[in-house]
């Protein structure tokens, strides 16, 4: 039943602890803490989650931008942890990321044309009018006009770069690409681009993309399965349609339930969870489920035990010692 | 549609290769003849070193040459001056003019080789400093300020002791007690900028750390580096005439030394201390609007 290429990644255990500085004790500030995680090939997975719950410490993670403090992943079978220095390079070029801020992901001193040929010459795929021929095939896929060949990242506006950033993250043909917030910064028509953009990406080049959001609306509209995390860990992960109208996890409840509702016709159903308390931080985690302080469901036993990710229905996995059981919505 | 697409993209390649070489040598030029501090420093710039370079046509004498009959002669302009000497002469009867002349030569070239030097000695402890962090940081910042406590002119006093005051040995000495400003700039520049993400896409396409530093940071340093540079000639220029003073400088009329010559008579003789100083003056002027210019070529988001 399971073969190799089903999971294109398979994350076990990973944590990322930060020393915080000037701290007396001990204290570590816990962005990742222990994900385990698989990615099937060619899905595209959503990580939703508020600012801080290390989502964007997962991406990088994901891509090697940063070591893990413990745990391992695994891409296509190979530990990325026991591969050489050299042996990492390479496989780099399966793994690509797209990142939030489209100001600051292009170098402002070099044109698009080197900006998109970088990664083709690093890895010495290309050069002389193969090389240009190829970035403008890149240029062209993801929907940018060839004469923008030799200008300059400021003479572009925000979907511009992104598209540049996705042209630059495309040119190794990656198997998988972290999509590390990528329209958060962009203005809402462009949004839709973007992500339409991504999705016939996809299906064109049979991508694997994981990407991360804190609106759940952006998420919803790309992905197929949906991972929510709280505070370093997932919550929930489950088919989109699972998660979107079969919540189990309170958080997820909350998370949805916070989204504006547009109609005023619905207003008043909107779940009475909503909670006006800030996050706890990740330095002092609260006992037992970390989500108890929040959680309107929670007692004695939230307070002590941390529940586990257990499989409620196939496939939708949820750490909650009381599920929202719902017959119908 | 289909036929203005291929129309439009087909002839791309080929001129397009033309248009870029032509295109930018057209692009230093035409605003380098707009921009009028650019052309300023660069004609500035262009006497200086012209002079320097043909010093032995230009100046009417040598600026060896003593000439007891007219010691101390103030310039044309003033009571006893003439044109025989026009900027007058100093307490030995030597034609200042000559002498600024000639200063040029050796005065420009330790100024700015000694940047020169300093500049990429700086550059490259600040660049691995800031890049690289941990351990190696700590290193080369506590060797930064161990370099701090040292003042520079006792530590040129001891090399220039051991070894012969050349201009080479100059320069370097100069060079290597001066790039601690462009060390600690470049590294808290690289700090920040090593967090912006076009450094981590180029880390996660696998791109080397050398590779990231020359093609990503350098570019991006290069403004404050080229401030610092063209600021510290002057200063340069001035730490030769120290050395010069304190009998360490190269057995040579410089303008530093011309300067600190003077120093002595001001109070009879202003003119001796003070054209030196002028030449000085406008020389670093020059530099300085030079090095603006530069600064804001090589930055494509002021170019128009």
């Amino acid at each position: 039943m399971v073969d190799n290429n089903e999971y294109v990644l398979e994350i076990k255990g990973l944590k990322k602890y930060y020393k915080v500085p000037n701290s007396t004790t001990k204290a570590y500030l816990k962005a990742v803490d222990g994900i385990d995680l698989k990615v099937r090939t060619g899905e595209t997975l959503g990580i939703v989650g508020e600012s801080g719950c290390g989502k964007s410490t997962l991406g990088n993670l994901i891509v090697k931008l940063i070591e893990p403090t413990q745990g391992e992943i695994i891409s296509s079978g190979i530990n990325l942890n026991e591969l050489k220095p050299k042996q990492l390079r390479n496989k780099r070029r399966e793994m690509q990321i797209i990142f939030q801020d489209p100001y600051s992901s292009l170098n402002p001193r070099m044109r698009i044309f080197d900006i998109i040929a970088e990664p083709l010459v690093t890895h010495k795929l290309a050069r002389g009018s193969a090389l240009k021929e190829r970035v403008l095939q890149l240029m062209e896929v993801v929907g940018l006009d060839a004469d923008y060949l030799t200008r300059y990242p400021h003479e572009f506006s925000g979907g511009q770069r992104q598209r540049i950033g996705i042209a630059r993250a495309l040119a190794l043909n990656p198997k998988v690409i972290v999509c590390d917030e990528p329209v958060s910064a962009l203005d809402v028509s462009i949004q839709a681009q973007i992500l339409n953009l991504l999705i016939k990406l996809q299906k064109k080049f049979d991508l694997t993309l994981i990407f991360i959001a804190h609106g759940i609306q952006a998420v919803n509209y790309i992905s197929d399965r949906i991972a929510v995390m709280y505070l370093g860990k997932i919550v929930e992960i489950a088919g989109k349609e699972q998660i979107m109208n079969h919540t189990k996890h309170p958080y997820t409840e909350l998370l949805l339930s916070s989204v504006p509702i547009s109609h005023p016709k619905y207003r008043n159903e909107k779940v009475k969870t909503v909670i006006n308390r800030e996050s706890p931080s990740p330095v002092n985690l609260p006992s037992g489920c970390r989500f108890h302080t929040r959680c309107p469901y929670a007692n004695e036993k939230c307070k002590k035990e941390d529940p586990d990710l257990v499989e409620m229905k196939d496939g939708h996995f949820v750490a909650c010692h009381y599920p929202i059981i719902k017959e119908n919505r | 549609m289909e036929i203005q697409k291929e129309t439009s993209t087909a002839p791309l390649t080929e001129p397009s290769k033309k248009n870029t070489t032509k295109y930018s040598i057209i692009k230093w030029i035409i605003p380098l003849l707009k921009s009028k501090t650019g052309m300023l420093g660069i004609s500035i710039v262009a006497i200086v070193c012209f002079t320097a370079v043909f010093a032995p046509l230009l100046a009417p004498y040598k600026p060896e040459k003593v000439d007891f009959s007219a010691i101390s002669t103030p310039p044309f302009w003033m009571d006893g001056g003439s044109f025989n000497h026009i900027l007058g002469t100093d307490n030995l009867g030597r034609d200042l003019l000559s002498r600024i002349i000639y200063g040029a030569q050796i005065s420009l070239l330790v100024g700015i080789s000694s940047v020169g030097v300093a500049g990429v000695i700086g550059v490259i402890i600040g660049l691995t400093s800031g890049y690289y962090g941990g351990l190696v940081d700590t290193l080369l910042m506590r060797f930064v300020d161990a370099n701090i406590a040292i003042p520079s002119i006792l530590f040129a006093l001891v090399v220039l002791g051991f070894m012969s005051p050349t201009i080479i040995t100059l320069i370097i000495v100069i060079g290597v007690s001066s790039w601690i400003g462009y060390a600690r700039v470049v590294r808290s520049e690289v700090l920040s900028l090593k967090e912006r993400e076009y450094v981590k896409a180029a880390k996660s396409i696998g791109v080397r750390n050398g590779t990231i530093m020359r093609r990503h940071l350098l570019p991006n340093v290069s403004s404050s580096v080229i401030v610092i540079a063209t600021t510290s000639v002057a200063t340069t220029i001035i730490t030769e005439a120290s050395l010069s003073f304190l009998g360490l400088g190269p057995q040579a009329v410089t303008w530093g030394k011309v300067l600190s010559d003077g120093r002595d008579y001001l109070s009879t003789s202003w003119w001796i201390a003070t054209f030196p100083g002028i030449a000085i003056t406008i020389t670093v002027l020059g530099i300085i609007f030079l090095g603006d210019y530069l600064r804001d070529m090589l930055d494509p988001r002021i170019q128009e």
